[in-house]
């Protein structure tokens, strides 16, 4: 199999997977940059692998080494296998990039940004760049991980897919994200509402606007601003009136 | 423009870079950016708080299958290095509000920036995957790390065209009041969107105790 340092190549290179990313070939030219040191032979062998493997490729970059894995161990067998490197590639793109934006965009970028906030809260910047390197380890080990798991599993993709994708772990992680991306929000709210009104005021005015607008079933954006500032405004005038 | 500048126009285009181009990772994200270059700009607290405004406005707006998402971590970027060059470093109501509004034109104002670049390194890619057909991998030898350092130059520049902003009278701009509620709104508008009743109301009750805990802190 792929020795050590030619595989830590390959994660670092997957790391650029988006750098040429285009709008007509997307992550294509990416893809087979990261797959080059995992190639032998002449350049006219490696270019021949290349273009017969080489398909539209577009996933979600932190599962793609996984993909990517899996198709390089077809192309690093004796005799080269292609066609099935191909269908490594066009089978699973587009499970692994439905189930990378829901976990990265759902989950993970939710967790993420509540916990910046609640940690520059308690910690300051020392915090937030603690978080920031774990965060860089964390997901690189994921790609190593995934990367090794592609190259020396290639037939188990799916058995990798039914782990990432247990309603466990999704909803775990989307729940999570959820409650920490909307208590770091509603911590802000309350710091920025406090700096205009009297905490208490400011507390009751932003949760009674928010529960409110819950209540009234606002579906997006649109809907539910007018809500809050109508309800806000109303209750910014009661308190005024009030002296609060 | 200073040194210093340019060494905030510099970091910042480099962990830019992570939105997409590197990774991507979570880093770039409007939080994170606004506590890391406003730490380098000497105005954690001020770059924090714009971060965090934004981070939450547009946070369910998912970059998949080529939507773009607005681009609220350059925004951020955006926001710091102009008010840094503009001397508005305090946290103030007023310095916030103009650095909301320089990061709102800036996310827009990258919109036709970001295709454009796109499209330009679209054809390169067709060239390459050209030169691929014909038994060649000479392209690809260094094409994606020659095109991550182009970007990272052509990003620094805009940031550069971009803090031109700081010509503006920023200090006289008026503290915008409410601004916590689209943040509040954005944000409970994605719980909202939860089609289990359980889940909406863990969104809720996170985001009121949230609120609570803010108020009082």
């Amino acid at each position: 199999m792929l020795p050590l340092s030619t595989r830590f190549r390959i994660w670092l290179r997957l790391l650029l997977l988006q750098s040429t990313w285009s709008y007509r070939r997307m992550q294509t030219c990416g893809w087979l940059w990261a797959a080059m040191p995992g190639l032998s032979g002449s350049e006219r062998r490696r270019a021949d692998l290349l273009r017969q493997a080489s398909t539209h490729f577009n996933t979600h970059p932190m599962l793609a080494p996984l993909i990517v894995g899996a198709a390089l161990s077809e192309l690093h067998r004796d005799p080269p296998d292609p066609d099935a490197a191909r269908e490594h590639l066009t089978r699973w793109m587009g499970t692994f990039g439905a189930l990378g934006d829901m976990l990265y965009w759902q989950g993970l970028s939710w967790c993420f940004a509540g916990a910046s906030v609640l940690l520059w809260l308690a910690g300051g910047t020392h915090a937030v760049l603690a978080l920031a390197a774990a965060w860089l380890v964390g997901e690189g080990w994921l790609r190593w991980w995934l990367l090794n798991r592609g190259i020396h599993q290639p037939e188990n993709i799916a058995e990798t897919m039914k782990l990432l994708a247990k309603p466990r772990i999704r909803r775990g992680l989307n729940n999570t994200g959820l409650a920490t991306g909307l208590f770091g929000a509603g911590i802000l709210v309350g710091q920025l509402a406090t700096a205009e009104q009297d905490p208490l005021i400011a507390t009751l005015l932003v949760a009674t606007a928010a529960l409110a607008g819950a209540w009234i079933g606002s579906r997006s954006l649109m809907r539910s601003a007018p809500i809050w500032f109508v309800l806000a405004s109303g209750l910014a005038v009661a308190a005024a009136m009030t002296g609060g | 423009m200073t040194g210093t500048t340019l060494g905030l126009i510099m970091a910042a285009a480099a962990l830019q870079l992570l939105r997409e181009e590197i990774g991507p990772f979570l880093i770039h994200r409007p939080v994170a950016t606004g506590v890391l270059i406003g730490g380098l700009a000497g105005m954690p607290l001020t770059g924090a708080l714009i971060g965090a405004s934004l981070e939450f406005v547009w946070i369910d707006r998912i970059p998949a299958g080529g939507i773009r998402a607005p681009a609220s971590g350059i925004g951020t970027a955006a926001a710091v290095i102009v008010l840094h060059q503009a001397g508005l470093t305090a946290p103030t109501g007023t310095v916030i509000a103009a650095g909301i509004l320089v990061a709102l034109i800036a996310i827009v104002a990258f919109v036709p920036f970001d295709g454009g670049l796109r499209r330009a390194f679209g054809l390169i890619s067709e060239r390459i995957l050209r030169q691929l057909e014909r038994g060649s991998v000479d392209g690809l030898l260094a094409y994606p790390v020659v095109a991550l350092a182009a970007r990272w130059m052509l990003l620094a520049g805009w940031f550069a065209l971009i803090s031109v902003m700081s010509g503006l009278p920023l200090a006289t701009f008026p503290p915008i009041a409410g601004w916590y509620l689209v943040i509040g709104s954005s944000a409970l508008a994605f719980a909202l969107r939860r089609t289990r009743t359980s889940e909406r109301a863990l969104g809720i009750a996170a985001f009121v105790a949230g609120v609570v805990v803010g108020c009082f802190l």
